[in-house]
């Protein structure tokens, strides 16, 4: 939620709201609440929530449940601004951090039963980049020896995540991953050479757990199966019962099927009370697996259901054109369609994709300096963020005096410049790289070190970085040097030009940095996470440092840490490498874009306090987002009709409805793409209050024809409209 | 509405009108060069939509070959529903590589690639392949070094780099065949491994395509073949999808059929199914590509008999005057009837000929009055004189007629060199479309000057020139003359480039010139322009390379073509920096300079396509090949020899290596496939000789006519052949065609009364 974020309970509650809030506390009985986004369920949990805290229920007793980690957050938050006496302890967690966490706690138990080859060691929990760099062990050497996968055109990084996301839907779908190969034979409908990159798939699947059962890696996948034995276990049901004793659940409809059969076996064992949500705009996150049908099916199993039919943000007249929309493009309507005309603020086409943009800029900038309306009540919404929109309208808007937030799903940490800027750091400052540096064994760009400059140094523009990187990493030296010092290869004139140009301050900043290296050079060999770490806390958070007072850039450093501790206790444990050459690994990892797979775990985003957002649409709906204005960009787009197909994993085929040999052809895909885009436009509508901007050109920015699915589908329902009228 | 002789406004030709009573089934029309063959398919798909025989969400399918054809023919389908108050929807244009491209987009799954999929434009793949030479040559030294003979070593060099091109003619002649005969390289090996036969030009040839496509595995890069592959792959893998796509666009209409290769055609044929509608329009004799392509007129003659297909003609035609249209139509009488191979009468020519038009035609032939030809009987010593001879006759040639449009076509780009550098000499206005256009290098300069300067952020000099070349290019508000431009330059070279474009906090560009001489009010307002221009680059200059162009793009370029070019342009960077991941922005500024230095041409683009549009007074020197699909009132077709147009087996190729003693590796490995693989077209084989090198220098005989007749037919009003004695080191005869031509055009002149 934004614009109208919700971060304490509102004092009036709506009818159904109140029937939420007074649901008996006792004798188990459960309640399935569905409804449009924007009828208050969120708030009815929340304030059931409150309600169960303030009369008294231990926090520890409650289990709140959420697909996924943004929620989580804004469920503490939400928590943290009670009044209630005890608000900390409740359990607000996503399937798959409570089936970590429990499988963990039940470890010794389990560890023989599900096949580890060391039951009486630790387990080690992969990440998603540790599953990709065991995963690559393996399947590098069949790609070069075996000829695997040479009928297909993927790069290794994305080979890699859709072997992994083969193995994760298994888990989370709840079949048997050797399953894999035969249901996605069953579907194809082409030619023999495909079933045998399947075949490789799946051969590649079997030997990573195998591989994993023998070194004790738990990946997720693994997470997910021993949990699904260990919920069956009588041990287990008899932990549950006497811990937790009610249960809410927020957005039922993006879960995945062994979170809901999770759900369902923890409605039987709850003694107090269960309510669980269901948006019926929702089911957003087919390709993480979410089960929207499977989740619909809960009306039953549920004592009670009711539907929250009253909007409490004003959104009709936007949900009444998605409805048009939807009839459009041939679904049901799922809303009255009653003069939507007013939902649309304004539509505008223009020839190229930069008059576009400057039209967007210049309403937008309507909207805030003459009719008042506050930058994080509008949305710009596109089917996909290139760097060009980004650039473009952070640019335009900056002009105007207005800020720009960008959410997008996370993104391969090679692609983050910081990221790339902080390994550059590692590689000029850490002991196991600079060996290979100065011996010109790793080439490193000046272009690279001014980068590193520029984000590590506060106030530094790129052309003086480059300046600087230019004086203090002279090629032959292959390290930084102190130009002040006796090695600076500059005349000391030469040099009071140079800090006369970048600056006094910055020289100041470069020198305590180059301390900071020398220091960590006299030091031990440390993993990069602790190298990082190090370097974060007792310099670059500092002031006149790149990362002081920078939530979304130390957010990005928090990430690379993280990332880069799991990798190193992930293959420290299982491999006989030592310090530095994991130090090696995990920076070349990365670079080479091996850790490249987005995250399937999400991450909670902090939001300006006053900025435009753009986002992408899926982004938006999966954030549970809402605003006053939404620019829908890029109308025209492909992307908005597209879904990003991959040639080794299908979201369908590998789910619960579709019968193992029933092939999968091009009728189910439209329909499934018409589906998809009709929930789009559904869920987008039901989170905007105010009005609809409809933008688009007729050359997008590549100067080709824009002229797609969405656009067409919206073209025809104003004419169905007028006619109609 | 069919019988009438106009339709909306449009002058028909009984032809057209015939092409134009078309309601369904499969048709095919030969058409001739200046018949309105793309003005009458745009009509034929207004007129479908008009007479409401595409349901609402379907469109007729429009193909074209060249992206400037794709424009045309859809604001023509517009303006025709327009004037109808029709809206502008069921229909769709496109190039065929675009329609491959969205069918890959539309189901990656089925074509077995990921999303993140580059195209590499031929300039990239010589490059791959070129590796790929290398390292196969280092694997097989003593086998490869076999075949140059013991002599001095300049000329054992000389012959190694020869040979070395051969080489990698071999690589990607073999790599464009297996594409076409569906092979993966394993494949290939397989078929020669059960052939049991040495055929060692072929092995290599394999050898360097497995090559290759490790390459592009590795990065996930398809080339132009593999697009159509692969999209042909993805409508061959699910019927519901073809079924889908068929439903989608119930109408086919193809322009330049004769220019679509096998695989092209075959995606038409899967699109268009057994029982549907399918328009194919070509010229079968403006065939010239098929050497490079794969494209060959068989195919388009073959659809022409095919059972069930209706023949129609355009050969009706306004663009050229009689007598050029006499050649024309004696160039392929001859051809298909006495040319001395009698291999060649069968190969060259659909014999079709030109008719003018009727009176009140919209189109009208020029008058006989205002043309004339011109053979010039004796040779030139060479090609260079050649060259300034008729660069001398263009320039006096404009003077006497400044409002013509004049071509100097060249078989080469080496002769057309030479020609550049005489007109040149001469101070004369001309156009250099040899490797792209004035506006690809255009463009491209703008780039790159903008990436030299990114890559090279400090240089004050690159920012002053930069300046310069944005102001006087029209991207800046204009200077009041060259002094004040210089002036500004000075102001920014003055600066250091960090003080100009990010001022420290407080500072204004006005305090930093404070101390600058005769500083206006005007100079700090286009000094701050610019500065808030190229520090908003600076600043996106971590952006992937073609973000950062389309980037830049966006601030400087607002026409489509020039927009259409800097895609094209950030497409192919996109490529460059994917298969180079190492490169940085200086190497991508090397790149975008090669093409704005006319050192690179801007592959996949029509000299129309590239913005290029024959101007009255104006010279274009170009080549017969690039110049298809343009029309010039005078043209000069040069070197009309018998090395570069041979009529007989006994001629000199070029491209053979005297040095291999008869043999001809990438012919001999090409053939040699083709026959292990049956061919792609079946029966096609069984046409041809039994000696691979002698058809393959017959297909080329007939090849270099057909590029003759599209020389001749570029001219609508004058036409001058000439030749040199010498051409490239070798004494050559005037081309065979050339002197038959000369001789029925003076029975013409005798026939009609006229003396030239």
């Amino acid at each position: 939620m934004r614009g109208q974020e919700l971060l304490s309970l509102p004092l009036k509650l709506t009818r159904e709201q109140q029937k939420v809030v007074e649901w008996p506390r006792e004798g188990g009985q459960s309640l399935f609440l569905s409804g449009l986004p924007g009828t208050g369920k969120s708030t009815a949990l929340m304030a059931r929530l409150a309600a169960l805290l303030r009369v008294g229920y231990r926090p520890y007793e409650i289990l709140v449940f959420l697909p996924q980690r943004a929620q989580v957050v804004r469920y503490e938050q939400v928590l943290a601004s009670l009044d209630a006496p005890i608000r900390g302890g409740v359990d607000c967690l996503t399937f798959y951090s409570f089936a970590k966490r429990s499988v963990a706690l039940f470890w010794p138990r389990i560890a023989s039963v599900l096949g580890f080859a060391h039951p009486e060691r630790e387990p080690t929990f992969l990440t998603l980049e540790t599953a990709q760099y065991y995963m690559w062990r393996i399947v590098e050497p069949l790609i070069r020896a075996e000829g695997y996968f040479s009928s297909l055109k993927i790069r290794r990084e994305r080979l890699l995540s859709q072997l992994i996301d083969n193995l994760n839907k298994a888990a989370l779908v709840g079949f048997d991953y050797k399953e894999v190969y035969s249901r996605l034979k069953g579907a194809w409908t082409g030619s023999l050479e495909r079933l045998h990159s399947y075949w490789q798939a799946q051969d590649c699947i079997t030997r990573f757990r195998e591989y994993c059962l023998a070194h004790n890696l738990v990946d997720f996948s693994l997470s997910v199966e021993a949990f699904q034995y260990l919920w069956k276990r009588e041990d287990y049901q008899q932990y549950f019962r006497t811990r937790y004793h009610h249960l809410l659940v927020d957005n039922l409809e993006e879960n995945v099927p062994v979170a809901l059969d999770f759900i369902r076996w923890a409605l039987e064992q709850i003694d107090g009370s269960s309510i669980l949500a269901y948006d019926l705009a929702g089911g957003h996150r087919i390709f993480l697996g979410a089960d929207a049908r499977y989740a619909a099916e809960f009306a039953n199993y549920c004592d009670c259901a009711l539907e929250c039919r009253d909007l409490v943000r004003p959104a009709g007249a936007p949900l009444a054109f998605a409805g048009a929309v939807r009839r459009a493009l041939g679904l049901s309507p799922l809303v009255g369609e009653t003069a939507f005309q007013e939902a649309v603020r304004a539509q505008y086409r223009g020839k190229y994709w930069v008059n576009m943009l400057d039209w967007v800029v210049e309403r937008i900038s309507q909207l805030v300096h003459e009719e008042g309306v506050s930058p994080r009540e509008i949305a710009v919404i596109a089917p996909y963020v290139s760097e060009v929109l980004r650039f473009a309208l952070e640019d335009g808007l900056a002009r105007k005096g207005i800020s720009m937030h960008l959410l997008r799903p996370s993104r391969p940490l090679r692609d983050d410049p910081i990221v790339r800027a902080l390994l550059t750091w590692v590689i000029l400052g850490h002991p196991a790289w600079r060996e290979a540096l100065e011996k010109g064994e790793y080439l490193l760009p000046v272009e690279d070190v001014a980068l590193a400059l520029q984000v590590a140094l506060a106030d530094l523009d790129p052309i003086r970085a480059r300046r600087l990187a230019r004086a203090a990493f002279p090629r032959e030296m292959r390290r930084l040097i102190d130009l002040d010092g006796q090695e600076s290869l500059l005349t000391p004139e030469e040099r009071g030009h140079l800090w006369e140009e970048v600056g006094y301050q910055i020289r100041r900043r470069y020198k305590a940095l180059l301390l900071w290296l020398e220091d960590a050079q006299q030091r031990d060999s440390e993993g990069v996470d602790i190298f990082l770490s190090r370097f974060f806390g007792s310099l670059l958070s500092t002031p006149g440092f790149g990362f002081y007072d920078q939530p979304e850039r130390a957010r990005v450093y928090g990430r690379l840490v993280e990332s880069a501790a799991k990798f190193r206790e992930a293959v420290r444990i299982s491999s006989e490498l030592d310090q530095d050459t994991l130090v090696r690994e995990y920076v070349r990892l990365v670079l080479d874009g091996i850790a490249s797979g987005e995250y399937v775990v999400d991450w909670p985003t902090f939001f300006a306090t006053d900025a435009v957002l753009l986002s992408p649409a899926y982004a938006y709906l999966t954030r549970d987002l809402a605003s006053h204005y939404q620019f829908w960009v890029d109308l025209g787009s492909d992307g908005w009709w597209n879904r990003p197909n991959q040639p080794l994993t299908h979201p369908y085929v590998l789910s619960r409805h579709w019968p193992v040999g029933r092939p999968w052809r091009d009728i189910e895909e439209e329909r499934s793409r018409k589906e998809a885009l009709g929930n789009v436009v559904l869920g987008l509508a039901a989170r905007c209050t105010g009005g609809i901007f409809l933008v688009s050109s007729e050359l997008g920015v590549d100067g080709t024809e824009q002229d797609g699915r969405f656009q067409r589908a919206i073209v025809r329902a104003m004419r169905m409209a007028s006619n109609e009228q | 509405m069919s019988s009438e002789t106009t339709l909306w406004g449009y002058r028909l030709r009984p032809q057209q009108r015939e092409v134009l009573q078309y309601t369904g089934g499969r048709m095919a029309v030969s058409a001739v060069p200046g018949s309105g063959k793309t003005l009458t398919l745009a009509l034929l798909a207004a007129k479908l939509i008009v007479e409401g025989r595409i349901d609402e969400d379907a469109e007729v399918l429009v193909v074209t070959v060249q992206n400037s054809a794709v424009d045309n023919i859809a604001q023509r389908i517009r303006d025709i529903l327009d004037r109808q108050r029709i809206p502008p929807l069921g229909f769709r244009v496109c190039t065929l590589h675009k329609l491959a491209s969205d069918i890959l987009r539309a189901r990656y799954d089925l074509a077995g690639v990921e999303e993140q999929f580059v195209i590499i434009d031929d300039n990239e793949t010589r490059r791959l392949m070129q590796s790929a030479v290398d390292v196969w040559v280092a694997e097989h030294i003593g086998w490869w070094q076999s075949f140059i003979p013991e002599t001095d070593v300049t000329r054992q060099q000389r012959m190694k780099e020869a040979w070395r091109r051969e080489t990698q003619r071999v690589g990607l002649e073999i790599t464009k065949l297996c594409k076409h005969l569906r092979l993966s390289p394993k494949e290939a090996r397989d078929l020669l491994d059960r052939a049991n036969r040495p055929f060692e030009f072929l092995r290599m040839g394999i050898e360097l395509y497995a090559q290759y496509d490790r390459y592009l595995q590795a990065q996930s890069g398809l080339d132009f073949d593999d697009l159509i592959w692969r999209a042909l792959e993805a409508l061959d893998q699910d019927e519901t999808f073809l079924l889908n796509l068929r439903r989608r666009w119930p109408y086919v209409l193809e322009d330049e059929a004769q220019d679509s290769s096998p695989l092209q055609e075959m995606i038409l044929e899967r699109l268009v199914g057994p029982e549907g509608n399918w328009v194919r329009v070509g010229d079968p004799n403006q065939s010239i590509n098929s050497t490079f392509t794969a494209a060959d007129p068989r195919y388009f003659r073959r659809f022409l008999r095919q059972q069930g297909v209706k023949p129609l003609s355009l050969l009706i035609s306004g663009r050229c005057a009689r007598p050029i249209m006499f050649l024309a139509n004696r160039l392929v009488r001859w051809t298909c009837l006495h040319h001395p191979e009698p291999a060649v009468r069968e190969m060259a020519f659909q014999l079709q000929e030109m008719f003018p038009t009727e009176e009140g035609d919209a189109q009208p032939n020029p008058p006989d009055t205002q043309s004339h030809i011109y053979f010039h009987t004796e040779p030139f010593p060479d090609i260079k004189e050649e060259a300034r001879q008729v660069a001398h006759w263009a320039v006096s040639h404009l003077k006497r007629y400044p409002d013509y449009s004049v071509a100097i076509l060249c078989p080469t780009n080496q002769q057309g060199s030479e020609v550049v550098s005489a007109l040149q000499n001469l101070g004369a206005s001309y156009d250099d479309l040899l490797r792209s256009t004035p506006r690809v290098r255009e463009v491209a300069r703008v780039l790159s000057a903008t990436f030299g300067y990114l890559g090279d952020v400090l240089s004050t000099t690159k920012l002053g020139s930069l300046y310069q070349l944005l102001a006087t290019a029209g991207f800046l508000q204009k200077s009041r003359g060259m002094e004040r431009l210089r002036h500004r330059v000075a102001l920014i070279r003055s600066l250091s480039t960090h003080d100009f474009l990010f001022p420290q906090t407080g500072n204004s560009l006005r305090e930093a010139l404070a101390m600058a001489p005769r500083v206006e009010e005007e100079d700090l307002r286009c000094l701050a322009e610019f500065s808030s221009l190229v520090s908003k680059w600076v600043r996106a200059s971590f952006l992937p390379v073609d973000q950062l162009l389309l980037t830049v793009a966006q601030d400087l370029f607002t026409d489509s073509v020039d927009l259409a070019l800097c895609h094209t342009m950030a497409v192919s960077l996109r490529a460059v920096s994917q298969m180079h991941p190492s490169w940085r922005l200086p190497d991508f500024a090397a790149e975008l300079e090669a093409v704005a230095r006319n050192r690179r041409a801007l592959i996949g683009m029509s000299l129309a396509d590239a913005g290029y549009t024959p101007q009255p007074g104006k010279i274009a020197v170009t080549t017969m090949h690039k110049a298809k699909g343009l029309e010039w009132d005078t043209v000069f077709l040069l070197s009309v020899d018998n090395l570069e147009f041979p009529s007989s087996l006994d001629d000199t190729f070029r491209g053979e290596l005297y040095f291999l003693s008869g043999r001809a590796p990438a012919v001999e490995a090409r053939k040699e496939l083709e026959r292990l693989s049956g061919g792609i077209v079946p029966g096609f084989l069984e046409e041809e000789v039994s000696d691979p090198i002698a058809q393959a220098r017959l297909e080329f005989v007939a090849e270099r006519l057909r590029l003759l007749y599209v020389g001749i037919t570029r001219a609508r009003r004058n036409l001058s052949f000439t030749w040199s004695e010498v051409n490239s080191r070798r004494r050559v005869e005037p081309a065979r065609a050339l002197r038959v031509l000369r001789e029925a055009y003076q029975d013409y002149l005798e026939s009609s009364g006229r003396v030239n």
